[in-house]
Parts: C-alpha cells; structure tokens; sequence
C-alpha cells in the first residue's frame, strides 16, 4: 500500500512538474500576435488571449462545461462573469479559457 | 507533509514566474455582480418499510470586487423526513457550511483559497455533488469515506499545454475544527487531472492523510469521458482507504436529444444508468471510527438506472429505480427529485 502510494505520488508530481517545463518553454516560444483563431470573437478587443490554435469559444464551453452540466441556464452578462470566476476556481479552468467561454456564453 | 510541502512550492514557483501573454483579442462585458444563486431541491426514497423524503435548500452567495479576488460561501440545509411503517414521521434538519472562502486569482494558472472549503477529492465532492448537477439524486457509497470539507488554505489551477493536454490541479492541508456547523479534520492531500481535448477524456489521481487520530491514507482514481461520436458521458471514481474499506462507481449519461421520436420530449431528456460497489476492509485494519461514515455494513453493490427531464434549462426532475445487493438483504430503491437552481443580482446587475 504504502509504495503503491509513493509511486502514485511520485507520478503526478513528475507530470506537474513535465507539464510546468512544458508550459513556460512553449510560452516563451510564442510569438507576440501569433495567429490563433479564436474564430467568434478574434476582432474584439481588450484583453489578450493565449489559446493553442484553432481554439474556438465553442470548444472552451464544450471543453469545460459539459463535462459537468447537461444544461447551462441563459443569465446576463454581469451575472455571466460572475458565475464564470466561481467556476474557473472550482473547475480550474485557465484565465484564457474562461474568458473564452464568457463571450461564448455572452453570444 | 514533505510531499505536500513540494508541491506546494512548485505550484507557487510556477505562480510567480507565469509570464505574460499575448494573442486574439476579446472584448468583455462590465464587472461581475454579487450574486444570490443556488438551489432548491426536494427529493424521496422509497424502498421496502420505509419512506424518505429530503427537501434541501443551498444559498450560495458569490461576491466578486477586482479582478481578481472572489468571496464564496454555500450554506446547505437538509431535511431527512423517514416514515417507517406503525411509526410517525421521524425528522431532522442537517445544517452546515459547505463552502465560505476568499480566493485570489494569483495568475492565469493558479488561484490561491483560503477558509472553507470542498476538498479536492476525486470528481463527485467538488463538482457533481450540487443536487441540480449530479445525475442520480442518491450519492455513491464511496463519497461517506472521502473527507467532504476543510478548513485552511488550498492552491489549484489549470494548466494547458496546447491541444494535446491540459493539467489541473489542486493541493490543500486543512486544520482540526470541531464544529457542528463548519467542522473538519486536520489533513492534507491533492488532487491532479490530465484532460485530453481532442479524446475529451479526463483522468485524475487524488491523495489524502488525515493527520489527526489514525493518521492514515486515502488515494483515489477518476475520469470523464464524454464521447465525440454518440451523446453519452462516462464517469468514474474509485477511492480506497485501508481502514474504512474501498470502492467505486461508474456511471453513464445518454442525452437523448437525437432520438427520432417524441422530439418535443426527448431533446429536454437524459438516460442514466449507474453502478457501484463497496468492499469492508480487512478485518485487521478496521478501526472504530468509521461508523459515522454512513457507509454500509458489509460488502454491497447497487446499480441505477434513471431518467432526467428539464422542464427548462435552470428546473430538473428526474427519477431512478435502483436495486441494493447487500448482507442485510438485496432491496429495490426508487427515487425521485425536483431541482430548482436559481441565481439572482443582490446589488443592480439586471441589465
């Protein structure tokens, strides 16, 4: 038991750690302005985002929400953000994808 | 404690030296409002000799100011009405705080908590366990042996690494409270997950040790799969703690939004079907203890299968017949469950 824990706790420190050097080589590689079509919202303007690709809004939402919730209700947008912040702690959704899904769900 | 410490440490490392991004641009609406949100549910249990019924109300109150703090707090009232045949009604009010914390979006991927807390345990406490959420009203065994609360601190977050994977995060130590209302036991632990995006597959690990009586462990498993080619969800968890015994469930979630009859009726329904088993720990590791753990006396086994329907996207009802295999002898269980959530502006926010 005791080193089936160790081994469990050693792997998911080694892939929090792979996946930390993963994340700052791939942020420092990143050009500033590179082209990432966030296809619904990319001639918005304020606030700078840093999603892979080809990532749309519609894949932020289903991505992140559905693995929970069958059914989003409509509220407005203050109460949208909101409720987005409460959710982007409880379900550990990066600050890029959350704002994402708000203007998915402010659509 | 060393462990936790780590990756306590790492997780800060990573907090301080996250760098600034650039790429596409989106506008954002106005500040957020303080918000009343929740819900109301009411839910029965029918099984032979006996006759549950829980009306349950959860007022959350989310009060964001700046960009980056928010205050949480979901108090959680329960009732548990139970008639037993040539009995009156026996009832009790259950009462508590489930959540009441600050948290401090400290970068893009970590978020510093501090108060009350859901631990971060397997999938089912922190995010299926809201009665408007969780698809079978009964909860599984497992979840009477997984710590529900603390009380300290907790750093969390998600990390993606571009389209191949994304890693989230969480690790907390909680204090000893002995408090009816906001109770917990000193303890620390972690929870990580691996979502693949493009399998839309989610697994986790997650560890605990209670650091108070028996100090001893409990690690945990779990995973989402939502499939691309058919609407049906997966979901499982398994836990295991040497002294309370172990187990696991698995369940299944169709949206039956495709199907080509009763179009009306089906595009607002989910089939659900659930198994689970719990297993008693070795005779030789069995403490006392654990009797107020709610969970069963013996080996047993249960299985699920419901329906939800929404009457609108925010009112849920569903049903479930579900059959008990257990020492004390094998029963059928019948439930059925009305869930209102509801959120409402508590300062302006109407527009």
């Amino acid at each position: 038991m005791k080193t089936g824990i160790s081994m469990l706790l050693l792997l998911t420190i080694a892939l929090l750690f792979v996946g930390i050097v993963t994340a700052q080589s791939s942020n420092n590689a990143a050009t500033p302005g590179t082209t990432s079509s966030l296809t619904q919202i990319k001639n918005s303007s304020t606030h700078k985002l840093h999603l892979p690709p080809n990532f749309s809004a519609d894949d932020a939402y289903k991505q992140n929400c559905t693995r929970c919730h069958s059914e989003v209700p409509k509220l407005n947008e203050r109460m949208t953000k909101t409720i987005l912040r409460h959710m982007r702690v409880r379900a550990n959704i990066p600050q890029d994808e959350a704002k994402a899904i708000l203007e998915y769900l402010n659509q | 404690m060393k462990r936790f410490s780590f990756f306590a440490a790492l997780a800060l490392l990573f907090a301080v030296s996250a760098p600034a991004q650039d790429g596409p641009q989106l506008k954002q609406p106005d500040e957020g409002v303080p918000l009343l949100t929740g819900f109301v549910g009411f839910g029965t249990t029918f099984q032979p000799g006996q006759q549950q019924l829980s009306p349950t109300i959860s007022p959350i109150v989310l009060v964001p100011f700046g960009d980056k703090w928010l205050v949480e707090s979901e108090l959680e009232v329960e009732g548990n009405y139970t008639h037993t045949p040539n009995q009156p009604w026996d009832h009790s009010w259950d009462k508590g705080f489930e959540y009441a914390q600050i948290d401090y979006l400290a970068n893009r991927y970590l978020t510093v908590v501090g108060g009350r807390f859901l631990t971060p345990f397997g999938i089912f406490n922190e995010r299926l366990h809201p009665g408007w959420v969780r698809n079978v009203q009964t909860a599984p065994y497992i979840t009477a042996m997984e710590m529900s609360d603390s009380n300290g601190g907790m750093l969390r977050g998600g990390v993606p690494l571009g389209r191949f994977v994304s890693i989230n995060y969480a690790g907390f130590f909680s204090a000893a409270v002995n408090n009816s209302w906001e109770g917990s036991t000193r303890a620390a632990g972690e929870r990580v997950g691996f979502f693949f995006p493009s399998a839309r597959l989610e697994v986790g690990t997650s560890f605990q040790r209670q650091l108070q009586d028996q100090h001893v462990n409990t690690i945990g498993a779990d995973a989402i799969w939502q499939l691309t080619k058919v609407p049906l969800d997966v979901r499982f968890e398994y836990a295991r703690n040497n002294t309370v015994g172990s187990g696991y469930w698995i369940e299944g979630a169709y949206r039956m939004r495709k199907a080509p009859f009763w179009q009306p009726f089906m595009e607002k329904s989910q089939a659900e079907v659930r198994f689970e088993q719990f297993f008693m720990p070795n005779a030789m590791n069995m403490v006392a203890g654990s009797g107020d753990m709610e969970l069963p006396d013996s080996n047993a086994m249960r299985v699920f299968a419901g329906w939800s329907y929404w009457i609108r996207p925010d009112i849920r009802t569903n049903f479930a017949y579900g059959r008990e295999f257990i020492d004390s002898g094998d029963h059928n269980l019948w439930t059925v469950g009305l869930t209102y959530r509801f959120a409402f502006p508590l300062i302006g926010g109407r527009r």
